[in-house]
């Protein structure tokens, strides 16, 4: 493999990483947002670990500020 | 008599090769070990965007329980929030790049000795880009963050080879 089509392959990897990345905040799976997020390149594993930090700080929010039931 | 003469070739070739080779393996590691460190740099200023950014959101949730407030309420206050750590992951995403762009640069004009006038287009460009990520990292709408010391000292670099005063 030639050094561009080994690039291209990094490059192909890191896009389905990110969407499964995607895939996962979508549906809240936090564990797997950073597990999948160790799997990308540098820059973008900054930016994807740092919407996962924003996902999980809403959820906990969400959870916390939850309107008391009945009453 | 032939092998001798095979021999005496393949010496002269490695010696050839060992000669011209060395210092661009040298240089080779001396890259490798920058884009580590720069790395190391940017992941450092990662993790500390995301804990500033977990303090404060904490806080916001922290101070609308006690206030019985909404999550409504939350994410109205947390916009500005998202925003700030958003724009910084994204500067320290390119980061690397531009700092390993700065020492290059930095190399170069300092082999180039007196032609170093050459550089300072190119050190103008990345001088900006490097502010741009900086000026992120002071604070607004989230706790400004420490800028290295290695990052202060490449741009006091540029400024010097783009005749900017330095600061």
């Amino acid at each position: 493999m030639n050094p561009v089509e080994l690039i291209s392959s990094i490059l192909r990897i890191g896009g389905l990483v990110s969407e499964a990345v995607m895939d996962a905040m979508k549906a809240g799976d936090v564990s797997a947002v950073e597990e999948l997020t160790k799997h990308l390149p540098e820059g973008a594993r900054i930016e994807a670990r740092s919407a996962a930090l924003q996902m999980a700080q809403l959820a906990k929010a969400t959870e916390a500020l939850k309107p008391a039931s009945g009453g | 008599m032939k092998k001798q003469q095979f021999l005496s070739l393949a010496i002269v070739l490695l010696t050839a090769l060992f000669a011209s080779g060395c210092p661009a393996r040298t240089a080779q590691i001396v890259a490798t070990r920058t884009v580590v460190a720069f790395g190391s740099v940017t992941e450092q200023l990662a993790q500390q965007n995301d804990s500033t950014y977990t303090e404060a959101t904490d806080a916001l949730r922290v101070r609308l329980v006690s206030e019985h407030g909404t999550i409504q309420q939350y994410v109205a206050a947390v916009g500005p929030l998202d925003a700030a750590h958003t724009r910084r992951a994204r500067a320290l995403a390119r980061f690397a790049d531009t700092l390993y762009d700065a020492a290059r640069l930095i190399d170069r004009s300092r082999e180039a000795g007196q032609s170093a006038t050459s550089y300072v287009g190119a050190a103008v460009s990345i001088l900006a880009k490097l502010d741009e990520t900086i000026s992120l990292l002071e604070g607004h709408e989230l706790p400004a963050l420490p800028i290295p010391q290695v990052v202060r000292d490449l741009r006091r670099s540029l400024q010097t080879i783009a005749g900017v005063p330095t600061s």
